[in-house]
């Protein structure tokens, strides 16, 4: 009873308002689908209450499965109030979502949100009075520049039930009359579970069938709506639907005068030129030589050459390495820290001297693409590619944001439209898509060999990518949807909030990554130590020498690819001359098509099942080997040195 | 009944409905984002999809979609 829910559509600031009702720092982004999964936090000065923040829903009943997470939350956490945060320049669709969302019998406040771009667009409200229409407190804010949280905190302390009530057309509203008769208690209105189940809401659906048969009579409920349903030809979804658009249309007509003027700032003629035919693909060439300028020549070269060279290779690591034969006279001891698989030389000074530079400039040029919405912009350019794949541009949000982190990457393929969707895209991140850290790891090593190399990487992986796709496309069942979806509008990144990500993303690396690192490190050692490495490394020498064209000794690199394939990839980095260029570039192939990590795995088991997920390991291991043996030959075939 | 088809990017419009051959659940989704017959649009672009504006949002549709949505020239100024 001591739960607060912020709900509302997509992007529209949910997570920032969040972050002020509770000092709890969520991912902030420009672009739908940041927020996937419910999160919790405390209320700054009310620690007994939990504020939650929700995916975003357009409307109800829910279409996606983002968008169910919500829905579930409205049925099975009892509400002390409900806070919708609204777009105030779209300001027919949150009222649209207020108007159910007034007849729920919670306590209710309407954040009207981005009141800044609203007011830019040239449009001029009146709060109370849509106060008035809707019977609950509206406030206006903006949540990036803390206006209005105050006002806001205050409403939700002494927010009501709404006074409020849609008349729908007389068939419906008998319709509603005869199914709160025969529906369960909820913690919403019965009014509201109704008009949910009359549109279809599959988070009611099993929430009814939850309630057990002498609660409610399920054939019973399907019958009355199939009734009401015969007397439309449209499905009741959209009945209901456009009778709230109707009404919203008209109270947005009483309060707001909005001049119809269409921003043109430079921020919004970029995001016009983004998308645009011709003018898109010069954008897309011009902000990718700038994240490899400032992440491949700034990150990699410069900080990695004056971290690794100057600092660790220079000071640190001789010292370290004096102090270490000094004072510890076990030789085993001595390897254990400073050898060839040593936890500091080789695991810290990976993970600190190469890598952490690199994922830090990755981060913040991400954390800028990300808050200034071009990602999701992305979608329409890419649409048709995409359709190669039997899917939509809608896809590339999570094949990009998986370059970040293919965990998290996953459970944003919810935003998807169909399991078909889901099921490609995941197992393409799986396959072929290298997260942050590996992304550093594999251009700290190409660095060394040239742009030559990173081209034929490059290439080798889009090639898998799309041919698997197309493969993927054609035989996993379904049809395609075509493209539809909302862009999000381009904005200035907000600084502070770039850096807050990056930080948080850091200490994710700082965290997870190294640990794995030594352990993994730990683990190698020991292996090596009880005489199973060399056993491991004869039983691969096969497929690695003979298949790969490999040294032996690069199984081991493989075997801490199943660690991670980053880890794997540092393992390869460790042989340093050991390898030619050649060789390197094909185990960075083979590595970055390799397992995914194992949190990663774990995410797909969660969302796919235990079943798809072992297909996908089954599948990604040999087609692995499969194209690194292939880049080989190919490679020695036109004499690449 | 004419389509987003028929008509130049910069024209105002209003939405009058779906052609029968848009798949139901597709027509739900455009429902959810507020194109219901009598919401007001404009049209952006057609290449390389679709784009229109409702309200101060941006939505980008694949042609099958753009050219099942029955639309009519804005009276408003
Ligand atoms: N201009 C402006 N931008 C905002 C405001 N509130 C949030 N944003 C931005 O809108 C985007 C979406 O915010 P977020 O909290 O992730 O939205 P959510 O999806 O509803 O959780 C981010 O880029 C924010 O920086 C606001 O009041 N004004
Ligand atoms: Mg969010």
């Amino acid at each position: 009873m001591n739960s607060i829910a912020l709900v509302g559509q997509p992007n529209v600031g949910k997570s920032v308002i969040f972050h002020r009702l509770t000092g709890r720092y969520v991912n902030v982004s420009n672009y739908p689908g940041t927020t996937v999964e419910v999160t919790r936090g405390q209320r700054r000065d009310h620690p007994e209450q939990t504020i939650l923040d929700t995916p975003g829903i357009l409307t109800l009943p829910a279409r996606s499965e983002d968008e169910q997470a919500t829905a579930h939350i409205l049925f099975h956490e009892k509400l002390r109030t409900l806070v919708q945060v609204g777009d105030a320049k779209n300001l027919r669709r949150t009222v649209q979502l207020a108007l159910l969302l007034a007849e729920a019998g919670v306590p209710m406040v309407l954040a009207l949100n981005m009141m800044d771009e609203a007011r830019a667009c040239g449009m001029a409200f009146d709060p109370a009075k849509l106060a008035a229409e809707l019977g609950l407190a509206v406030v206006p804010t903006v949540a990036t520049g803390n206006e209005g949280i105050d006002a806001l905190s205050r409403a939700i302390t002494t927010a009501k039930i709404p006074v409020f009530r849609l008349t729908y057309a007389n068939e419906i509203e008998a319709a509603i009359d005869d199914l709160v008769r025969m529906l369960p208690v909820a913690h919403l209105s019965p009014r509201v579970v109704a008009l949910l189940y009359l549109a279809g809401d599959k988070a009611t659906e099993e929430w009814l069938a939850a309630q057990g048969a002498q609660n409610a009579d399920l054939s019973a409920l399907a019958a009355r709506r199939e009734r009401l349903q015969d007397e439309f030809t449209e499905p009741l979804a959209e009945i209901l639907q456009r009778a709230r658009m109707t009404a919203a249309e008209a109270i947005v007509r009483r309060v707001v005068r909005d001049t119809g003027q269409i921003g043109n700032r430079l921020v919004q003629r970029i995001g016009q030129w983004s998308v645009h035919r011709w003018l898109g693909w010069p954008m897309v060439a011009l902000v990718l030589y700038s994240v490899y300028a400032f992440v491949g020549q700034f990150g990699a070269g410069v900080l990695v050459g004056f971290l690794e060279e100057d600092i660790f290779n220079g000071i640190i690591n001789p010292w370290f390495q004096h102090i270490v034969t000094t004072w510890i006279p076990m030789v085993w001891l001595q390897n254990f820290l400073v050898g060839p698989y040593g936890l500091w030389t080789m695991g810290m000074t990976y993970a600190l001297a190469l890598i952490l530079p690199i994922v830090t400039t990755f981060f913040i040029a991400f954390g800028i693409l990300e808050d200034s919405g071009y990602f999701a912009r992305l979608s329409v350019l890419s649409n048709r590619a995409f359709k190669v794949l039997g899917l939509n541009g809608r896809a590339v949000l999570p094949m990009v944001l998986g370059l970040g982190c293919v965990t998290m990457a996953t459970l944003t393929t919810r935003i998807l439209h169909t399991p078909r969707e889901r099921l490609i895209v995941t197992f393409l991140l799986a396959l072929a898509i290298p997260c942050s850290a590996q992304l550093g790891v594999v251009m700290g090593m190409l660095a060394s060999y040239g742009t030559g190399a990173f081209l034929i990487w490059l290439g080798t992986i889009i090639i898998v990518l799309f041919t698997v796709g197309w493969l993927s496309g054609k035989l996993v069942k379904g049809r395609r949807i075509p493209l539809m979806t909302e862009l999000p509008p381009m904005r200035l990144p907000v600084m502070g909030n770039v850096a807050k990500k990056t930080w948080s993303r850091l200490k994710w690396y700082l965290q997870e990554v190294i640990p794995l690192f030594l352990i993994g490190a730990a683990l190698m050692f020991t292996l090596d130590l009880i005489g199973v490495l060399p056993w491991l490394i004869r039983a691969g020498e096969p497929l690695v020498t003979g298949w790969l064209g490999l040294p032996k000794e690069a199984s081991a690199a493989f075997l801490m690819g199943f660690l991670r394939r980053d880890f794997g990839a540092t393992g390869l980095f460790a042989m340093g001359s050991a390898l030619s260029p050649e060789q390197g570039l094909v185990g960075l192939v083979t590595l970055t098509l390799f397992v995914p990590c194992i949190a990663s795995m774990l995410v797909i088991v969660k969302e796919q099942g235990v079943k798809t997920a072992v297909i996908m390991l089954s599948l990604i291991t040999p087609l692995a080997f499969l194209i690194g043996g292939l880049l080989h030959r190919a490679l020695l075939l036109v004499g690449f040195a | 009944m004419r389509t987003l088809h028929d008509f130049a990017p910069g024209s105002k419009l209003v939405v009058r409905g779906f052609d029968s051959t848009l798949a139901p659940d597709l027509r739900g989704h455009l429902s959810a984002w507020g194109l219901t017959p009598g919401t007001p649009i404009t049209l952006l672009a057609h290449h390389p999809v679709t784009r229109i504006a409702v309200e101060h949002a941006e939505l980008a549709l694949e042609d099958v979609i753009a050219y099942a949505i029955l639309v009519e020239e804005s009276n408003q100024p």
